[in-house]
Formats: structure tokens, sequence, C-alpha cells
């Protein structure tokens, strides 16, 4: 009997850890944002091959691209034509923009992961990792155990609700040569970027801090934010510069103010203009977190019909 | 002669080719009577009947004067002068030189006949009336002439619509076009340096707006 009792008491204590305590391990924070970092420095180094689906919803409009992916050598083919990594865009072997130095930002404070949790993707095996911000599941990325490649990501608003996805849909841990053979081709004639001054730009955009900023062709100035998980470029244009794919955009408000939104299937476009000045934000940030840095740019704003008129006249 | 109508037919011929017609008796019948009718009810014809025949009665009254020496060399016919005959441009000299002449040459009085028809076919045709908008034209223009200042301001605000607007428009479009391919290599390179999502695959920066 008691040989029984115990046995019986050692099973319902087994059952109730394995009852109570995954529940227990998937919602208490394990991880810290340093544990998150490595996840995506393992996604750095990883080497694999696949197609990808990804789709962006926002304010109800989908955005969704399938794109066939190569990474080799901290290296990222797309679609066999595209080169991207260390800084620099090479375009069907003929170059494309190219940045010689960055400061490097890790992630942000405001991100914890619960537990890993072991799941199957592909017939692979894999582990799912829930990001948090705060009480709120942000997202959720399945990392494949053996490459460390992303093989599912999720971004959530601040509703719960899908923001963006992307799935591999095919995968493969070994890429091909040629991936290997591009991947440091530095063939091609590249527009440098340059670092310039930082002065006058706020250092933190509702969390997001300046990395660097820098001057490109055509008097644009870029700066580079990021919160190390996402991250966005705020692009400022000297006067009134329409954008070609800006011709039937979509006007969302954020803050009372509108400003013209494109969406993509893995990035958001903003653009308005305040006299003399256009500015465009590129960045794959959630509608949440892009509302607070709007709020903290300068606001949409037309110069009164006669300082236009007299701009047009004289300049 | 044309046809005559109506009291308003000295006006409309010419008073002065009338009556030099009345009194050099070439006026008959119809014609004639009505002329005579004419004169008797308008006072402006009586007063130039009366200048016209004191004129003629004080040619008549006038020494005889020798040709002209163009006419006593011209060998051959009339042209030029038997226009001038027509229209009495001729001096009182020269008038019985050319009817002198005209006795005697066929050739010039067929020749004097056939311009005297060119004349009256000519002076036969329709009076020709401007055209309908003239008259608007006409009409305005008086009107306008009473309200220039009504022009001027009426140009000053189209010159400002126009300054507004080229001003308007200039300063809406300035500045080309700029195509966002570029911003989207310059983004993505820059990000692909940084840990997180967007080390993630995207889409061709170059060929494709991710």
């Amino acid at each position: 009997m008691n040989i029984c009792r115990a046995a019986c008491t050692g099973f319902l204590t087994m059952a109730m850890l394995l009852v109570t305590g995954l529940p227990v391990s998937a919602s208490s924070p394990q991880l810290s944002a340093g544990d998150l970092e490595e996840y995506l420095l393992k996604v750095a180094d990883a080497d694999y091959a696949g197609t990808q689906l990804v789709i962006t919803v926002f304010s109800g409009e989908t955005k969704a691209g399938v794109v066939g992916v190569a990474h080799a050598s901290s290296m990222l083919m797309v679609a066999e034509s595209t080169v991207v990594g260390a800084g620099r865009v090479k375009v069907n072997n003929k170059g494309s923009v190219l940045f010689p130095d960055w400061n490097h930002l890790g992630v942000s404070e405001r991100y914890d992961t619960l537990r890993p949790v072991s799941t199957w993707h592909l017939g692979r095996r894999a582990e799912s990792v829930s990001v948090m911000e705060g009480s709120l599941l942000r997202a959720r990325i399945v990392f494949d155990k053996e490459t460390g490649a992303p093989l599912a990501t999720e971004v959530f608003t601040d509703t719960g609700a899908p923001f963006r996805q992307s799935w591999m849909f095919q995968f493969e841990s070994t890429p091909p040569r040629d991936a290997y053979e591009n991947a440091h081709d530095d063939a091609g004639e590249y527009t440098v970027m340059f670092p310039v001054s930082t002065e006058g730009l706020p250092l933190v955009l509702s969390g997001y801090r300046l990395a660097d900023r820098y001057s490109g062709p055509d008097d644009v100035y870029q700066a580079f934010y990021s919160d190390g998980l996402f991250s966005f470029s705020l692009f400022e244009l000297e006067g009134n510069v329409p954008l070609a794919q800006f011709d039937r955009p979509m006007t969302v408000e954020f803050g009372n103010a509108k400003y013209q939104v494109l969406v993509t299937p893995a990035r958001m476009w903003v653009r308005w203009t305040v006299p003399d000045k256009t500015f465009v934000v590129v960045g794959d940030l959630p509608p949440s977190h892009l509302e607070g840095v709007l709020s903290e740019l300068p606001r949409p704003r037309k110069r009164n019909f006669f300082a236009r008129v007299w701009k047009g006249l004289f300049g | 002669m044309a046809n005559l109508s109506g009291s308003d037919l000295t006006h409309a011929r010419g008073i002065n080719e009338l009556l030099s017609a009345y009194l050099d008796g070439e006026l008959q019948g119809d014609e004639l009577e009505r002329v005579v009718e004419h004169i008797d009810d308008c006072a402006k014809c009586i007063h130039e009947f009366h200048q016209l025949k004191e004129a003629r009665t004080a040619l008549r009254l006038m020494p005889m004067l020798e040709a002209p020496e163009w006419l006593l060399a011209k060998v051959g016919h009339l042209d030029s002068e038997l226009s001038a005959y027509l229209d009495a441009e001729l001096t009182t000299a020269e008038v019985p030189m050319v009817i002198d002449h005209l006795r005697e040459c066929a050739r010039c009085r067929d020749e004097l006949h056939l311009v005297d028809t060119a004349r009256t076919a000519v002076r036969s045709m329709p009076r020709a009336e401007p055209p309908g908008l003239l008259h608007v034209i006409r009409a305005g223009r008086t009107k306008r002439k009473h309200s220039r200042w009504m022009v001027v301001a009426a140009s000053a605000g189209v010159a400002a619509a126009v300054v507004l607007t080229l001003g308007f428009v200039s300063s809406t479009s300035q500045f080309d076009p700029v195509d966002l391919v570029s911003f989207s290599d310059r983004h993505i390179a820059r990000a692909s340096v940084e840990s997180g999502f967007s080390i993630f695959p995207a889409f061709a920066p170059g060929a494709v707006l991710p």
C-alpha cells in the first residue's frame, strides 16, 4: 500500500507538474533581451535556402508576396538577383548602395522572451520563441533547431491581431553553391553612404534609438533607428518632393494628423510634408510603434496659401 | 440711269449726279418726273440745284481758253480723259475739245459708252451691309468708352489670378518625383547589419519594392 500510495503520490505529483508546469514555464519570462539577441545572432550565421511567404495586414489592406531566399556566409541572396548583407545591397551584380560604417545597437530592454517551446515545422525540429513587450505578446519566432534559421515569424498588434506573418513553405539546410560565390562578391558600382553628424536629431523616438545618420544622393539624409528587433529609416528631403510609388497612397490618421501610407509585404512607408521638407519613414515596425514614432516627429503641416504662392513665385 | 423710286432716291445715288443729269437734259419719263417732284419737296436738293445751276451759268460766261498742250499733241484717241469727262473733272477748256473729238471718233464714242456702262453697273450694285457682329462691336465701343475703368479692373483681376495660379502651381510641383526603390535599398542595406527582423528575408530591394 505504501509503495502503491507513494507511487500514486509520485504519479499525481508528476501529473501536477506536467499539467501546471508547462503553463508556468510558458507564461513566465525566462530569457532576457540578451538571450533573444543570441537567437538573432544565430540567425545571422545560419546557412539555408527556401521559399518564403510574407503577409502584412494594415488598416484593412493586405499585402502578400512570395520570394526565394538563400542565406550563406552571413549574406542573404534574394530572388537570385539581389545580395543583402554587411551594409550593402547588390542588385544583378551591378552594385547599388554601400554603408562603410555603422553603430551597432543591441536588443532593447523592453523585450523579454518566454522559455522556448519545442515544435515542428516542415517536418523539422524547431523552437518557438515568444517575444514579450511588457505583458504584450509582440512576436513569435520559430527557429530551426539544426541551422538556427527563422522558419516562421509572427508580429502582433497591440490588440493581438496579426500584423505581419512569414512562413518558409520550402526549406533546405544547404544553400546552393552560387549563394556562397555571390556572398562576398563586391563587383559593381556602389553609392556610398557616409556617416554625418546626428546633431539636431532626437536620440530616442518612442523607444527606438538613433544609430547613425547618413548623407546620400540628392541631398537626402537618412537617419537609422532601431530597438534591436524592429528598425526604421527616417529620410529627410528638401522641399515638397512627390514619391513615385505614392501616386495613389492610402491616407492614414495617426494622432489627429494625416499621413500618406504605402503598405508592402515586408514593410510600411509613410510620407508627410512640413514647409520646405518632406519626410519618409520606412521600416518593419508595428503600427503602435509607428504611431509613437510619428508623434515625436514634426507633424504634417502645410504652408498657408499666400506663403505657398510666394514661395512658388520667388523661391 | 438706274430706276428711281421714293423720295430718298437722290440721297441713294448722289444729288450732284442726278441734278447734273437733269440740267443736261439726260433724264426722261418717270425718272424726270420723280426728280422734279423730289426737288420740290427737298430743301437740301433745291439748294444743291441752285448752286449747280449758278456754277454752270458762270462756266458759260467764262472766256474761251486755248486748248491744253497735252490735248493738242494727242494724235491718237482719248482714254483717261473719257473717265475724267464722265466725272466732270475736265476744265472748261478741255470739255469742248473732248466733245469735238467724240463727234469725230467712233472708237472713242464706243469707249465712252463702255466706260459709262461699267460705271453705271458698279453704282447699281447693292450696298453691302456690315456683318451683324460689327454692329455689336460698334455698339459695344460706345458703351466701353463709358466703362473703361471696368476693363482696367477686370484686367487687373485676371492678371492677379494668373499670378496666383502660377505661384500655386509652381509651389506644389517644383520637384521631380523620387523613386522609393533607392530608399528601399538604403534602408535594407543599413538594416542588414542590425539584429532583429530586418535580418529576415526581404524582397529584392532593387527589383521590387519590399
